[in-house]
């Protein structure tokens, strides 16, 4: 960019006042130049405000003694780490159980959905094979397919493979709710990867398996973890399958414990509402900064 | 691409017959699960629920067929019209904002923003909505809203302006879970319109810079083009999810109050188990059917879905690069 | 390689993990409750838990100990669940004696769940064989659990000496399709409650606030009295809330029933569209609204705020429960003391029934008795039955009533000593013989939300009250089949 350095001396009075004018055009272009730039952090900045000091609110009142109003420090909502759970006098013996329920659905939801759209989209995508167009079309049906009609049939399907009142049966559930939305992101990945790649390890002796380590995975890496976020994400934070199909009073997971302090009776201490709140987002915040550079190479 | 398949043709003629079926056979193996949820699972889902759909089934659970009453009956409810109305209104108000303030977000954090720190601060931020679970987002905004003096809205409108406390969630109980599922769900939009843009080859802007174009012309006959299909992709999956989705609304207004805030999907959802009509509650979850069928259509004829089905993920660039 | 690893962690978490989800029962809390102790504590309500008896198994060595659950989806009352425990106890007194080879090991869940989800709960249970023994319930669920098989049937219980006071007309409400599936476990009233400071600041005199019940029982003070009672306090700024009703499943019905509308033909089995009726009770509610002394949204506001309001000297009227007086007890709504005491409670707020719309009518009010019914799939029914015998005695239907303010259903248990001496119940117990019970038709919990969904649309000025009568008789028909147009 041109850097208009004031000329002194070597011009004529009418120069003078030329570059003057021409100074304050400059000034002016850079002002507009500069504008989107500024607008657009204000803009932002006004918008995510708002949302984040939600976040930080909820954090703050979980170490705050009092009331809605953060003020004097404490750890005492925190305590449910390392004692026991008491809500509204039900005490749960420890937070940890429910938290490796939580985790139980989340992962393995995780784990299957992945593994199984990885095949899946890559059998697809590097493939050839007659009805191959039609497959791919269909998960948008089954997408569409509104999951509340496919929770009443959950109930026979469940009820019959004698998963209902299971963990692993709300997992089940959320595996195949999730499995064609994961295909479709993961083969557009498989889509990238160039076909030389593949032929140049084939060449070289390489076995599928060698290739897909080496050639396939780098390139669909930031599509593996994306899915696998979500899917994470869908687990972790499931509520209406769980109240639905989860009836034993034992078998809890932290959306069901959370969904129990909305009522207004029980809204007894709201730091310890919100420090379970925190921490039930908290395995969420972690994934997510990890996974951070993946999603936002993600396309679709 | 006519190529590769010449090739991989010829060359699997030249090879003996088990090796073409083990060729084949192995895709089909890892096919297997994928199948097995699209054809066999979801089949027999749909043949379960179309099935209830033709019976008066309740609380009793009970298969009693009763033909056609449950489909006249969707036509006469009360209730349905209003419904309606929520949920065209819902589907599209919201789908409005998940677009224009995803757009707005990606095109600011990674364009407008000179500073790509900045940009991706904000990012993160908007990010953390997708990632808090659905009963945390619920509970934080029923205590915003919440009715008694002790919402925050109403201590804040309070401090500020002396109001006296005012039911939020009572009095707009539509337009609240519209702006939150639009404002809350724009991460996602946000997602995809970011990468499309960051995707776009630099050189282009330069090239528009120096030939002087003003920003308004770089975003119009530059970006947006590139943003055709993430915008395609959007509308049509993310819309069809805003119309059977209804975990948001159950867990704010619960549909309430009055059904004002009652979409389809969850009449669909209340009246198979809270009233505990699965019969008829199946048959209102079927009338989406028809909708979805059409959007497929539609966006098949207008956006041209069959090329894009060819990979989902190509953008204008690597279409043109192919074609 | 970093992706390698993470992967493979991934996976064995899983492993790890599904094995956790085999001992995922194991985190029931569970609190040992030893024969001397009394299982209702004070501190106890209004929160859940699960509490089991002590069986002593030593000196016998093969003893066999029979595991019966009860839940209760109501912590406001955790006595229904956690009387078993002393049930149990004399239940285990009498197996010794017996030389009885079980002893009974009672599992008592006190858990909050909305009626929606305990309906889905019950049935989806019962469906998979998981269902809980023995569960307490509102009386009018009994239609729809009976009609779709899931209840034992208790027919015969009714000759046990314990039942033999009970009050007139209670086992028709557990009785359904000729059976009877459950057994009564309290009673109530849904009074007018009044505040005695407000009234004075009217200038009432003591006396005439002492002689008010009287007067609204046997007519001369009527429903425009108390209209224009409210609409005086509100007028002269004394209270924002002259006049505040429930409006929860059994709670609306009480004003509608006042207008001397009928809902039921129990000889035929149908609901009753009772126009005129229904049309005047509309109009009424919609005048008290327009009026300003009952709040637009009183349909979906809170119980627990006008209780508040009430107590604080900040209402008139309330139409509430008699088992609300707890809540006052236990719930620290009082703005300066936090929780009151039950003669704090007598001495400011009183109680009457509703006063009647028309003067040659007789007052009513509503009562929707709790029950046991018992899981068709229980198995051990005979000692199921033998524990609703041991738990309907006199002793814990008093120890309920007077935790939770409700009533006894047998004349034991209302005679009984602690009952006699409370004056809460001894002051609001005469509002039973004025209760009436809507039907427990199967198609209950329908009717329920067709009654209130037309109030609201009509307070809300979104119907008219002709519209609203018409959108009426349009949704029973569909969801309730045929009806009588009265």
């Amino acid at each position: 960019m041109e850097n208009p350095i004031p000329l002194q001396g070597t011009g004529t009075v009418g120069g003078d006042l030329k570059n003057q004018h021409d100074n304050l055009l400059n000034r002016r272009r850079r002002w507009l130049q500069a504008l989107p730039n500024g607008v657009a952090i204000a803009v932002m900045t006004a918008g995510s405000l708002p949302l984040l000091a939600i976040y930080v609110w909820m954090v703050l009142v979980s170490f705050s003694d009092s009331g809605l109003i953060p003020t004097k420090f404490t750890l005492d909502h925190w305590s449910f780490l390392w004692s026991e759970l008491n809500i509204d006098g039900y005490v749960y013996p420890s937070v940890w159980i429910v938290f490796l329920n939580t985790l139980f659905i989340a992962v393995g939801t995780a784990v299957f959905e992945v593994a199984f759209s990885l095949m899946a989209g890559y059998a697809i995508s590097q493939t050839k094979f007659p009805g191959r167009n039609f497959l791919l079309q269909s998960t948008i049906l089954t997408h569409a397919f509104p999951a509340i009609t496919g929770l009443i049939a959950a109930f026979y399907i469940l009820n019959t493979t004698g998963l209902l009142n299971t963990l692993t049966g709300i997992m089940v559930l959320k595996v195949l709710g999730g499995i064609p939305m994961s295909t479709w992101i993961i083969k557009g990945f498989f889509d990238e990867v160039p076909k030389e790649l593949t032929w140049a390890a084939q060449t070289d002796g390489c076995g599928k398996f060698k290739i897909f380590y080496t050639v396939f995975l780098p390139k669909i890496w930031p599509g593996v973890t994306a899915i696998s976020l979500f899917a994470f994400l869908s687990g972790w934070g499931e509520y209406v399958m769980v109240s639905v199909f989860i009836f034993d009073d034992s078998i809890n997971t932290l959306s069901i414990i959370i969904k129990s302090l909305f009522n207004e009776t029980s809204s007894a201490s709201y730091g310890l509402v919100m420090a379970l709140a925190t921490f039930y987002m908290l395995p969420c915040v972690i994934l997510y900064f990890f996974s951070q550079k993946a999603l936002s190479n993600m396309k679709m | 691409m006519m190529n590769d398949e010449l090739q991989e043709g010829s060359a699997a003629l030249k090879r003996p017959l088990w090796s073409k079926i083990r060729e084949q056979l192995a895709p089909g193996i890892m096919l297997l699960p994928f199948m097995l949820n699209q054809y066999v699972l979801f089949v027999i889902t749909a043949v379960i629920v179309i099935l209830i759909s033709f019976t008066s089934m309740d609380s009793a659970l009970q298969w009693n067929f009763n033909g056609l009453d449950n489909f006249k009956r969707a036509l006469i409810d009360p209730a349905i019209g209003l419904i309606i109305w929520n949920t065209v209104l819902f589907v599209c108000v919201t789908m409005f904002i998940k677009v224009v303030w995803g757009l707005t977000i990606a095109l600011s954090t990674t364009y407008y923003i000179r500073s790509q720190r900045v940009g991706r601060l904000f990012r993160m931020i908007w990010l953390l909505p997708r990632v808090s679970p659905g009963v945390v987002e619920a509970l934080l905004w029923i205590w915003i809203f919440s009715s008694g003096s002790n919402g925050i809205l109403n201590l804040i409108m309070h401090a500020l302006y002396g109001w006296e406390p005012v039911n939020w969630l009572d009095r707009y109980p539509l337009m609240i879970n519209i702006a939150l599922s639009g404002i809350m769900g724009s991460s996602m939009s946000m997602i995809i319109f970011s990468s499309a843009i960051q995707s776009i080859e630099k050189s282009y802007f330069y090239v528009a810079k120096v030939d002087g174009a003003s920003e308004w012309v770089i975003l119009r006959k530059l970006m947006l083009p590139f943003l055709k299909w993430p915008l395609t992709f959007l509308l049509v999956w993310q819309g069809l999810s805003m119309f059977t989705s209804y975990e948001s609304i159950l867990l704010l207004t619960d549909g309430g109050p009055m059904n004002r805030s009652e979409t389809w999907a969850l009449y669909a959802f209340h009246t198979a188990f809270s009233t505990l009509n699965f019969g008829y509650g199946s048959a209102i979850s079927l009338f989406i059917l028809p909708v979805v069928v059409l959007a497929m259509f539609i966006s098949y004829r207008v956006f041209g879905f069959k090329k894009m089905m060819k990979s989902a993920q190509s953008s204008p660039q690597d279409t043109e690069r192919k074609g | 390689m970093k992706k390698q690893t993470m992967l493979m962690v991934m996976m064995a978490l899983t492993i790890v993990l599904s094995g956790c989800a085999k001992t995922e029962s194991t985190n029931t809390p569970a609190s040992q409750v030893s024969k001397t102790e009394n299982p209702n504590s004070a501190a106890d309500m209004d929160k859940g838990g699960v509490k089991k008896n002590v069986v002593d198994t030593s000196g016998n060595g093969n003893i066999e100990t029979i595991n019966i659950k009860v839940m209760t989806p109501d912590v406001s009352a955790p006595a229904r669940a956690n009387n078993f425990i002393e049930a149990a106890n004399s239940l285990n007194e009498k197996l010794e004696k017996e030389n009885s080879k079980q002893r009974v090991q009672v599992e008592a869940i006190v858990k909050s769940v909305k009626d929606d989800e305990f309906k889905q709960q019950f049935i989806f249970a019962s469906k998979s064989d998981n269902a809980n023994d023995i569960y307490a319930t509102g009386y009018s669920n009994i239609g729809w659990m009976a009609n779709g098989d899931y209840l034992l049937p208790l027919t015969g219980i009714e000759k046990e000496p314990v039942f033999q006071n009970q009050m007139p007309g209670y086992w028709d409400a557990v009785s359904w399709n000729k059976q009877v599936w459950g057994v009564i476990q309290d009673t109530e009233a849904r009074p007018i409650f009044f505040n005695k400071n407000v009234l004075k600041k009217l200038g009432w005199t003591d006396q005439q606030i002492a002689d008010l019940p009287k007067k609204s029982e046997n007519g001369e003070f009527t429903l425009a009295d108390m209209t224009d009672l409210a609409k005086k306090a509100v007028d002269s700024k004394v209270v924002n809330s002259g006049l505040m009703l429930t409006a929860g499943g059994k709670d609306l019905p009480v004003i509608f029933f006042n207008h001397g509308t009928e809902v039921y033909d129990a000889s035929q089995g149908k609901y009753v569209l009772d126009k005129s009726h229904l049309k005047t009770t509309f109009e009424y509610l919609n005048n008290a609204v327009s009026q300003g002394m009952l709040s637009k949204g009183f349909v979906s506001e809170s119980k627990d705020d006008m209780l508040k309001t009430l107590i604080n000297d900040e209402g008139l009227f309330l139409q509430a429960g008699v088992w609300d007086e707890a809540k006052w007890r236990t719930r620290g709504m009082h703005k300066v003391t936090g929780n009151v005491t039950s003669e704090y409670v007598m001495n400011n707020i009183g109680a009457m029934v509703m006063p009647v719309a028309n003067k040659d009518q007789k007052p009513v009010t509503v009562s929707n008795p709790w029950v046991y019914v018992v899981s068709k799939d229980t198995k051990y029914p005979d000692l199921v039955k033998r524990l609703l015998v041991e738990v309907s005695a006199p002793k814990l239907q008093a120890e309920h009533g007077l935790q939770s303010s409700h009533i006894p259903f047998t004349k034991e248990g209302q005679q009984y000593e602690t009952v006699k001496k409370d004056p809460w119940l001894n002051y609001v117990s005469y509002l039973t013989q004025y209760s009436k019970f809507m039907p427990n038709d199967p198609n209950e919990p329908k009717f329920e939300k067709i009654m209130k969904d037309a109030t609201q649309n009509v307070v809300s000025g979104s119907m008219t009250t002709d519209e609203a009568v018409d959108w009426m008789g349009k949704q029973m028909k569909i969801d309730l089949g045929e009806v009588i147009e009265k």
